[in-house]
């Protein structure tokens, strides 16, 4: 951010300020932080679950565990069902799913990725229901929206950008996320390998559509992300440009996703994040449509199970050097 | 009560019987004209005695005594004779009764009114708020343009002033009919004895004042020790009783729990947006053209209106109308010039005042690119004309202006990237003012005033190497404020003050224009927001045996104007998936309009002559908000009008206290003790995660609340032989709560605001070393501040994040700091020359004084949390001042 950066040069010069580590007595609650998306596009769902830890010496974390037990399910309600709950069926169950990766950075995360049998019906309600012993957690029903269609993508290997056009609808206001999806595809196959994780990407660029104000053919830029990559055999590497189409709790969330992460400092000093803190605004709670039916704790559940209709016009070479 | 509240309200009731008791006196004098044995008691008592001619006939006196105190002395004196006395310290009045009463005098005498201005004696510049007492003991105050008005009986009478750093006079005028007289005071100013000087004017005589108003004057603004040598009229705000903030190096202040855009900042009538410098660092405001300055923070009169918390009233000098004069200083940061001389002798005068920072020369010390520039500077300008002695003219002009250029190269980290980036705002102001006087009695002040504050901010990749899709952009924004007004005051008599008049104010809020630089980047232009403010007022300022009262009435009526598009919401929370329509008003169509009215009474009992009871009431409405949730207040804020969506802030204030006045010999201890509430409805809060920066849509971040703050505040000034200085304790609260079950914080519970300081305690204290050395020390104890603190943290979608406790449930470690000043004043071979040289060393002991806490993913294994300290060492100083 420009105006932080601004802000920061300025009390460098001009300040002699300084940090020190403060420890509070606070005893931490346990608490589950549950994040997924369903699009229509998708054939499997990467789920992520974490664990809230202590962040105080003077209490310590519960044991971080290799894994733990629980159980992810998805109901479906057809369209125009309303929003209760218990009316759905069964569109999928995991039991104890596999764990692809744990204790990402040592405070008890979980992803996993699970396939569904079929994929999601545009205009159908989904809810998520995930138990962990006696707790049972559940979201609101989310209805999966009419994907705005992706008219044109390209990738330029020169400006390292990825642009896609589409028709902002007239007087309707959408909430888009635009991404990229990363394949790798040997030379001498057909298949292409997704060798990135799509859902750490939505929250990247995400509008309202105020600035598309219902144009046709509008497009959208971005920066491709700065990826490397490792293939044994000759490949290319094949960009997916995506269009999400959301409601506007989801862009809320995913929005303050961004802000929450602003708000931590990967290093901290007096020169690097202290002054940034003299324009910081209050902290944000990532509590999304996610409660706590059952069991202990508080009812409000960070995350978001988010639900959303995904449209795109195919791949794009990039052009790298291999 | 707290207990440390109950021992400080201890020690002043201790100190104050101390100093109950007076000098003993010894006199023995048989048969003596009065006006001997009155300047024999004068010389032992150090007070001042008035009287007139019905008092000093030719009846002689005697009076013996061995130790007994003035008022015993007194006693014996007159106690067979005409001769009633008053001791009213430093004065003691002496009335005949068989002078005339007032009725008596009406019948048989005429009235007269004798007018005019207080002076400088050596400048000409006028002097606000001197005391002129006169021949009945009756007093009146000259306003803020140094003009007075009496009403006395015709003939010889006698007048005794008296200014804050000046000498005391007593001059015998004849007034008949309308008669005009200026007087001239002389200022006690050659190097220390200007210390000495200094040390008078801690008595503001609290007893006198019907308002709860802070006043200094110049002397008292440079005393302060200062971060980097350069006085700081925001710091010293904040040292006074009832003001805080949410840190050191933030902008704007916050008065008895009210946040910093409830202060109504002028300067020379114009409104003020932004009051600092580097983002509240440094005032925008140059001490050394400031003639006065006063903070009022409760009980506020009636003519004053548009904020809801206090107001600081600042006034720029006239300029010297007897002959040239120079000043400036030298420091590290900053460098002063102000240049004043008459246009028209005894009549017009010009003084051109300007600073600017050599931040830059740093910076091109240390190899900084061209491009790369940190500065800032101010003008300030004034010049008057005294068209005859009815009718004056002022007109003052400010221009304040900080310059950000940088040049980010992050090429060595992220490959070939160079972005340059300038950042600037700026304040401007002009105030064009009429002084007439109708007949003695009746003054005018007509006033225009404009004022416009702009910022803008630019980025420029031009340069890159490769392109730079961050979007290059110019963004600029702006608040213009219009305002003309009129002030009547109508002195009746001494006991009887009637003010009345009204403004017109036009505000227009530019808050974003962004113009695309780069086709990454886009347009975003938000509609211009406009309003009329009109006010109009009456207030009545009376004495009545011992009570005196200010009562008042404030209509305001404020219209929020088109052109503009107001969008529709669907019932319950606001949200751009809620909107159903939008209505479109053409050129000055009224969106929406307000109208209130704004009671305010002040009221005092003076129990004694030492010893004043005060109560005042204050309801204020506020039209115009600083849009901001951010802990400091940075120079892209926006305000916005009250309007559809944003309801006019309303405060009440109660207030209740009393005012200890005692002097005896050189020793003078100036209590003050009061306690306060206030309410405030129609307050803005912000929902989690807040998008404020060019945002449309931005009342859908808005949640109602409302909020309580009370306190009760100690302050004392004394002057102790050669110690002088001021002391004030403050327990306060501060609390807030959203007012909407859609959108609530804490659960719609209150929660303390985040200058919600409970405790503060401020010492400054000064006194002389010897004859060319003057030592002050300041030191600050403040509570921490309340905090949101991470509890906990967990990994989701893009990395770490925490889970955080209530809003403001912790505190951070309070606040405590000292700083110390001298001021070297060098042997004079040049009389006309003056100077001293200023020392010091501010946060003396290093305190790392807490602002902030961040939360901080530093280690694999756990995160952390740290304090984070904007002056966390100590800082010397020094700096020289000169003048000529």
């Amino acid at each position: 951010m420009k105006l932080r950066s601004l802000t920061l040069l300025f009390l460098i010069i001009f300040t002699i300020s300084c940090v020190k580590e403060v420890q509070y007595d606070i005893k931490p609650q346990s608490e589950y932080a549950i994040f997924t998306v369903l699009h229509n596009l998708t054939d499997h769902i990467e789920f992520h679950i974490s664990k809230t830890l202590a962040i105080y010496e003077n209490f310590e974390s519960e044991e971080i565990q290799d894994k733990f037990d629980f159980t992810v399910r998805i109901y479906e309600y057809p369209s125009g069902a309303g929003t209760d709950p218990t009316s759905g069926t069964l569109f999928l169950e995991a039991i104890n799913p596999k764990i692809l990766v744990n204790n990402n950075y040592g405070i008890g995360r979980f992803i996993t990725n699970i396939p569904l049998t079929r994929k999601a019906v545009i205009g159908n309600g989904y809810a998520l229901e995930v138990t962990i012993g006696d707790n049972v957690i559940r979201s609101a029903v989310e209805y999966l929206p009419e994907p705005i269609p992706v008219k044109k993508s390209s990738v330029s290997s020169e400006e390292l950008t990825f642009d896609l056009s589409f028709d902002d609808p007239p007087d309707v206001i959408n909430y888009y996320s635009f991404y990229e999806n990363y394949y790798i595809k040997p030379i001498s196959e057909e298949v292409l390998i997704p060798i990135t994780s799509e859902i750490q990407f939505i929250a990247s660029n995400t509008r309202t559509d105020v600035l598309f104000s219902g144009k046709t053919n509008t497009n959208f830029f971005s920066e491709l992300k700065q990826l490397e990559f490792y293939y044994e055999t000759p490949y290319e590497v094949h960009v997916e440009s995506r269009l999400l189409t959301f409601e506007h709790e989801e862009y809320e969330f995913l929005r303050k996703v961004k802000l929450s992460s602003e708000q931590s400092y990967e290093k901290v000093d007096e020169e690097s994040s202290g002054p940034f803190t003299l324009f910081s605004s209050p902290p944000v709670k990532l509590n999304g449509n996610l409660t706590l039916i059952e069991g202990e704790g508080n009812k409000n559940i960070f995350g978001f199970f988010i639900v959303a209709g995904a449209d795109s016009n195919g791949t794009n070479i990039l052009e790298i050097d291999n | 009560m707290d207990h440390r509240v109950k021992n400080i309200i201890f020690l002043f009731l201790v100190s104050s019987a101390l100093w109950s008791a007076e000098k003993a006196i010894k006199i023995e004098m048989i048969n003596t004209p009065l006006k001997e044995i009155i300047n024999e008691l004068e010389q032992q008592s150090e007070h001042l005695f008035i009287y007139n001619e019905y008092v000093n006939d030719k009846t002689v006196y005697s009076v013996s005594s061995e130790n007994e105190t003035l008022k015993e002395v007194l006693e014996k004196l007159f106690s067979s004779s005409t001769v009633q006395f008053k001791i009213r310290s430093p004065h003691v009045i002496l009335k005949s009764i068989n002078e005339p009463t007032s009725e008596t005098t009406i019948q048989r005498q005429k009235l007269g009114t004798l007018s005019g201005y207080v002076k400088d004696a050596e400048s000409g510049e006028t002097l606000i708020g001197a005391t002129i007492i006169g021949p009945s003991g009756s007093y009146v105050l000259t306003n803020n343009f140094g003009f007075y008005s009496f009403e006395v009986p015709e003939g010889i009478n006698q007048f005794t002033l008296s200014h804050i750093g000046y000498g005391t006079i007593v001059e015998t005028i004849k007034v008949e009919g309308k008669t005009t007289h200026d007087f001239n005071l002389t200022f006690k100013a050659t190097s220390l004895s200007e210390v000495e000087v200094s040390s008078d004017s801690y008595k503001k005589e609290r007893t006198r004042t019907l308002q709860n108003v802070i006043q200094f004057n110049r002397q008292d603004l440079i005393r302060f020790p200062a971060l980097l040598g350069v006085p700081d009229i925001n710091r010293i705000m904040k040292s006074q009783a009832g003001v805080s903030s949410v840190g050191e190096g933030t902008s704007g202040f916050n008065v008895r729990g009210g946040n910093i855009d409830q202060n109504l900042i002028l300067l020379d009538g114009a409104p003020f947006y932004n009051s600092s410098h580097l983002f509240g660092l440094f005032s925008i405001f140059n001490t050394a053209s400031i003639k006065d300055l006063k903070l009022y923070t409760g009980g506020i009169p009636a003519r004053f209106g548009g904020r809801a918390s206090s107001v600081l009233d600042i006034r720029l000098r006239d300029g010297n109308t007897q002959k040239f004069a120079a000043e400036g200083s030298i420091g590290p940061i900053v460098t002063h010039l102000q240049l004043e001389t008459p246009l028209v002798k005894d009549k017009s005068a010009i003084l051109i005042s300007g600073r600017r920072s050599f931040i830059d020369l740093f910076q091109d010390l240390s190899n900084s690119t061209n491009e790369e520039k940190v500065y800032f500077y101010d003008f300030t300008a004034k010049t008057h004309y005294r068209i005859n002695p009815k009718n004056t003219v002022y007109l003052s002009g400010f221009f304040g202006a900080d310059n950000l250029n940088f040049e980010i190269d992050e090429t060595k980290k992220n490959g070939p990237k160079k972005e340059k980036t300038k950042f600037n705002w700026n304040q401007s102001s002009v105030s064009f003012k009429w002084n007439r006087i109708f007949n003695g009695k009746l003054f005018m002040n007509l006033s225009s005033v404009f004022s416009q504050y702009d910022y803008g901010l630019s980025s420029d990749s031009s340069d890159n190497p490769i392109i730079d899709l961050s979007g290059d952009f110019n963004w600029n924004a702006r608040i213009r404020t219009f305002e003309t007004k009129t002030n009547l005051t109508y002195n009746l008599n001494p006991e009887n003050t009637f003010k009345g008049g009204g403004s017109v104010t036009k505000h227009s809020f530019s808050p974003t224009k962004i113009e695309a630089a780069s086709k990454y980047s886009q347009n975003i232009s938000l509609e211009t927001e406009n309003a009329v403010e009109i006010g109009l007022f009456g207030e009545w300022e009376t004495q009545w045996k011992r009570f005196q009262i200010n009562t008042g009435l404030r209509w305001s009526q404020f219209s929020n104007i088109g052109p503009g598009d107001v969008y529709q919401y669907a019932p319950g929370s606001k949200s751009l998936a809620t909107i159903v329509s939008s209505k479109t008003y053409e050129k000055n169509d009224v969106i929406k309009a307000f109208n209130n009215f704004e009671p305010r009474i002040a009221l005092k009992y003076k129990w004694s002559e030492d010893l004043a009871l005060k109560a005042n009431y204050n309801r204020m409405y506020q039209y115009i908000h600083l849009i901001s949730n951010t802990l400091g207040v940075v120079p892209y804020d926006i305000w916005k009008p009250s309007g559809t969506y944003i309801e006019p802030l309303k405060v009440d204030q109660f207030a209740i206290g009393f005012a200890l006045n005692k002097v005896k010999d050189k020793k003078r201890i100036d209590v003050g003790i009061e306690a306060y509430y206030k309410s405030f409805n129609n307050l803005i809060e912000y929902k989690d995660g807040a998008n404020l920066i060019a945002n449309k849509y931005i009342e859908t971040e808005f949640i109602p609340a409302k909020g309580i703050s009370y306190g009760l505040e100690i302050s004392a000034d004394y002057v102790l032989n050669q110690w002088f200085g001021n002391f004030n304790y403050t327990y306060s609260r501060s609390e807030r709560k959203t007012d909407s079950n859609l959108d609530e914080i804490n659960q719609g519970e209150y929660y303390p605001s985040n200058f919600d300081r409970p405790h503060v305690l401020n010492v400054n204290t000064s006194r002389k070393l010897g004859s060319r050395w003057e030592a002050t020390a300041s030191f600050t104890f403040r509570s921490g501040r309340p905090i949101t603190i991470p509890t906990g943290s967990y990994d989701l979608l893009q990395g770490r994040h925490f889970n955080f406790s209530e809003r403001n449930e912790y505190r951070i470690s309070p606040i405590h700091r000292l700083d110390l000043s001298f001021n070297l004043y060098p042997k004079e071979r040049n009389k006309r020359w003056k100077s001293h040289w200023t020392f010091g060393v501010y946060n003396v002991y290093a305190r790392k004084n807490p602002l902030s806490v961040i939360p901080s993913t530093t280690s694999d294994k756990r995160t952390s949390t740290y304090e984070f300290s904007l002056l966390g060492a100590a800082i010397p100083f020094v700096s020289y001042q000169f003048k000529f």
